[in-house]
């Protein structure tokens, strides 16, 4: 079939070709007559019917080009005084009805030009004789050429050819005109023929029907085509056509060339008749994806323009009595996805127009739990839409986060999905809430919150591990929730984190891990804010559950634990109007102390923890003066067991703090402690590398000589900096090399520290 | 981007999610790639997005290890050169007392640097002492510190060029950037 197709086309071309070439010579020696024969011979050629439509189109076009010239010649002919009526009449004289009237549609294209008829008369004419082709594709074809070669000559408002003002009307007529007449003809293409043809014929069709929608298109582009034209006349013409016509191919085709041609502006503000013209079309016409289309596009437009029109038509409703209608009837059958993806353009139409209605959304969402219920019962629920079920959940976050909690259908949908979607749903949930800062604020928000993300926050009956990495930031996000409290009196405040609590401490260890750090310093931010706020209430129950949440996190990791016992410490410490609670941190303090000596194991770890519970327990003023002792000395014993000597001797340094500070001033035990860590020191010194060691001691001790005076004796320091001295001057082995240039180093601005100190006056005794 | 010399950032103390949310928006807006040439974080980011976040935002970038990074192994301080400056870092946590210009002054020496960077106490600052000088970036989230009272989200960026350097703190005061300039020269 495609060989003789070709064959065909070949055949009839090259007569074509010699026909116009013929022509040609006919139109240089000005012999009009022979000229016009062989124009007709060459448009026989289309006479054919045995071309399928792209065949044909390839023929068409091969004319069309040698029409052109032709119609160029009746131009200068005109010009050079010949009478285009003459011409338009001679025309007519051709033998065949097909080559008359293609040639009639030139010259009138031509009459047009010379404007010795208004364009209106003649364009009266050539839709009136066109009909005289009714086979069709050739008449279609013919209907095309006249839509081409006058595409110019329309008496358009603004153009040359509008002669009294009313021209785009009559352009209107014209096209409309044309339209009717082709989408005829294209639609008794479906009758004609055997019942086996129908795929074919059908095949056929769909190739010519850009042919159709070209009238649509020229429409579409009139300069004076207003929004009344188009609500008035334009559209119910077209509409009319397009129900009239019965025939589902043309009106699937014709309604999206509608949506396609004209402005989004125009659909919105005609979308009441438009709606109503859907369920008047053939059964077989595929209503949703037209509805898809159209309200896909009604939502990009939205994104961009001003929307007053939403003012004045309710949208929203006409658009849910379409879409409710489509629901009613095909819900519970084969179309579930195709309904759903009706819902999601929905949804995502209502979004744009009305950003804030959120009882718009919820009822969206109550025909979308309608459809899946319906589906669900007949088992018609596939992957593809619990997908769409998701994005019908997604999408109100972006605009409206928190709010779709005041959605009764929302967690009714969210229920028909599985596990890893719903925690899905249930992570974008706490990322919109999380980007958007929103404070929660009330007890009733926060319940309504995390029963909406209790996939993430507990194990469940259906529940699937997460990848590690994933999980962590699920966790991490849901973590910061507990930050963005804002209540207006302690007792929501304690309500609000109580609530954060118990959920939390379901989690297991996997999530605790993340979640009651957090927590932690939620309530150490809020018992320093009722502190600030000169707010005198009883802490003892919330100190209470911060000790439960660091004795859990023990269990987990003993380290983690200590380090925010020590945050808890320091922040009782800090208190300023609730200052009688020095017990329950000497408390928080003990705690820490068993930890490090029964769950501490790594040296390194222990080392650690000695210097942060230096730095802290240095700055502790609230506890009673004999506990105070007893953990300071406990500090102590920790540092002189470290188990490297360095490490020792670091450690003790440390210590010295927590015996002269800003609220303790006990000169002889910090002289003790330096003395100590000095013994220590020189036994390391056999190894060389340990010189820096000596150095940082130096520094101590210089540090307590002027910071506490009389703590720590001149000679000593004069004793330490010559053994120094001693040492870190001559040779060395590669090893040590680094420690020993550092310390060298180290050294140098000691020394030049003090003789900056000595041309001020101080440190006199001291020798550098 | 020449004649301003070198931009470092300083920035650090974020605790994501630990303490904080998120850095403030109007920070987010000016922390873009390209910006900067070096940042130097005191460390304690918090989370592993925010530490690649820093990352992305310069070709070297430089971390210490704060008290409540664990997980990764990162320096207990570092000594970085940019052009004439020596810059040390470190997070502060190690620093007995906590905040104390002398013993600050103390690790200067130990490093031997001309300018220390250190956080921990959630409190901005820049300072000169014995002719070398200390940056304290505070928390670039305003995270709470039992060390501070009202600690307001900031970070520095500092342009270095030959011998001088200039500072800019920049703060959030009542949802505001506020940038207060200062100059600083390199001893000899």
């Amino acid at each position: 079939m495609e060989e003789d197709q070709d064959k065909i086309l070949e055949e009839a071309v090259s007569i074509v070709k010699k026909e116009a070439f013929q022509m040609q010579r006919a139109l240089d020696a000005s012999d009009m007559r022979e000229a016009l024969k062989n124009a007709s011979s060459m448009i026989s050629e289309m006479k054919t019917s045995s071309m399928s439509p792209k065949t044909y189109y390839q023929l068409y076009m091969t004319v069309f080009d040698q029409m052109s010239r032709l119609e160029n010649y009746f131009l200068e002919e005109y010009r050079r005084g010949r009478k285009i009526s003459d011409l338009y009449e001679k025309v007519q004289h051709a033998s065949s009805i097909l080559p008359r009237l293609y040639l009639l549609v030139a010259v009138g294209s031509v009459y047009i030009t010379t404007r010795e008829l208004p364009a209106k008369a003649i364009l009266k004419d050539l839709i009136e004789m066109v009909k005289g082709i009714q086979h069709p594709m050739r008449g279609l074809f013919l209907r095309y050429y006249l839509n081409k070669v006058c595409k110019e000559k329309l008496p358009d408002k603004g153009s040359e050819y509008d002669t009294d003002g009313e021209g785009t009307n009559d352009s209107v007529d014209f096209l409309l005109t044309n339209l009717s007449e082709m989408n005829r003809l294209w639609v008794r293409m479906q009758h004609t023929g055997t019942v086996k043809d129908k795929t074919k014929r059908e095949k056929e069709r769909n190739d010519l029907r850009v042919t159709v929608g070209e009238n649509i298109v020229r429409l579409s582009s009139l300069q004076g085509l207003t929004l009344e034209l188009y609500i008035s006349t334009v559209l119910p013409k077209i509409l009319e056509i397009i129900t009239s016509s019965k025939d589902s191919i043309s009106q699937q085709y014709l309604i999206d060339c509608i949506i396609q041609a004209f402005p989004d502006a125009y659909h919105l503000h005609t979308l009441e008749p438009f709606l109503e013209t859907l369920p008047q079309l053939q059964p077989t016409v595929d209503i949703k994806s037209i509805l898809v289309n159209l309200l896909t596009r009604l939502a990009d437009y939205a994104g961009e323009g001003d929307l007053d029109i939403v003012k004045s038509i309710d949208i929203f409703g006409l658009i849910k009595k379409a879409v409710d209608g489509i629901i009613t009837e095909q819900a519970g059958g084969t179309e579930t996805k195709a309904l759903l993806q009706l819902q999601v353009a929905f949804i995502r139409l209502s979004l744009k127009c009305y950003p804030l209605n959120t009882q718009y959304v919820n009822e969206i969402l109550n025909s979308s739990v309608i459809i899946v219920d319906k589906a669900n019962s007949s088992g018609n629920l596939d992957g593809e839409s619990l997908k769409l079920i998701v994005k019908l959940l997604s999408f109100p976050l972006e605009t409206m986060s928190l709010a779709i909690l005041t959605m009764n259908n929302y967690p009714k949908l969210m229920g028909y999905l599985q596990f890893s979607s719903r925690k899905q749903v249930a992570f974008k949930i706490v990322e919109a809430v999380v980007i958007s800062k929103r404070t929660l604020d009330s007890v009733d928000t926060v319940e309504q919150l995390l029963h909406f993300i209790v996939p993430l926050l507990v194990d469940g009956n259906d529940s699937e591990p997460s990848e590690a990495y994933e999980f962590e930031g699920e966790q991490q996000n849901v973590a910061k929730l507990v930050h963005l409290v804002i209540a207006n009196t302690p007792e929501a405040f304690l309500s609000i984190f109580h609530k954060f609590f118990t959920i939390f401490s379901k989690g297991g260890h996997s999530r605790i891990i993340y979640t009651y750090p957090s927590l932690l310093f939620a309530y150490l931010k809020f018992l320093k804010l009722l502190d600030d706020q000169e707010v005198e209430i009883d802490l003892m129950e919330t100190l209470k559950t911060i000790h439960d949440i660091l004795t859990t996190i023990a269990q987990i990791s003993p380290d983690n634990a200590i380090k925010l016992g020590l945050q808890c410490v320091l922040c009782i410490n800090s208190f300023k109007t609730n200052s009688n609670y020095g017990q329950a941190a000497a408390e928080f303090i003990k705690q820490i102390i068993s930890l490090y000596q029964e769950e501490l194991a790594d040296t390194n770890s222990k080392f650690t923890t000695v210097n942060l519970l230096c730095g802290a327990a240095s700055r502790i003023h609230c506890i009673d003066s004999g506990t105070h002792e007893e953990i300071i000395n406990v500090i102590l014993q920790f540092a002189s067991r470290q188990l490297k000597k360095s490490d020792q001797c670091y450690s003790i340094a440390y210590c010295t703090h927590l015996f002269y500070n800003e609220n303790f001033h006990e000169r002889e035990k910090v002289a003790g402690c330096l003395n100590k860590a000095a013994g220590i020191a020189r036994i390391c010194s056999k190894n060389p590398r340990n010189v820096g060691l000596f150095v940082t001691l130096l520094n101590k001790f210089i540090y307590f000589y002027i910071q506490a005076p009389g703590s720590v004796d001149s000679d000593l320091i004069n004793g330490i900096t010559e053994f120094i001295n001693g040492q870190i001057n001559g040779e060395f082995d590669q090893d040590a090399k680094v420690q020993v240039s550092e310390a060298r180093v180290y050294m140098k601005n000691t020394v030049r520290f003090i003789k900056s100190r000595q041309s001020e006056g101080r440190l006199k005794e001291i020798i550098a | 981007m020449s004649q301003f010399g070198e931009l470092v950032l300083l920035i650090g103390d974020l605790h994501i999610p630990q303490r904080s949310v998120d850095l403030p928006d109007k920070f987010k807006e000016l922390l873009v790639p390209g910006k900067v040439q070096h940042i130097l974080c005191t460390g304690n980011v918090g989370n592993r997005e925010h530490s690649d976040w820093l990352k992305s935002l310069a070709a070297n970038v430089h971390f210490a290890r704060g008290d409540f990074d664990e997980g990764i192994s990162l320096p207990e301080q570092k000594l970085i050169t940019i052009g004439d400056w020596k810059i040390g870092l470190i997070h502060g946590h190690q620093v007995i007392p906590w905040g104390d210009k002398e013993a600050l002054s103390n690790i200067q020496r130990m490093m031997d640097c001309d300018l220390l960077v250190s956080g921990h106490t959630h409190n901005s600052s820049v300072e000169s002492y014995d002719g070398k000088h200390f940056v304290n970036p505070g928390s670039a989230t305003g995270a709470y510190s039992p060390l501070t009272s009202d600690v307001k989200p900031s970070f520095f960026i500092v342009a270095l060029q030959g011998r001088d350097a200039t500072t800019f703190l920049y703060e959030l005061v009542d949802g505001n950037v506020s940038v207060v300039k200062g100059t600083l020269s390199k001893s000899s």
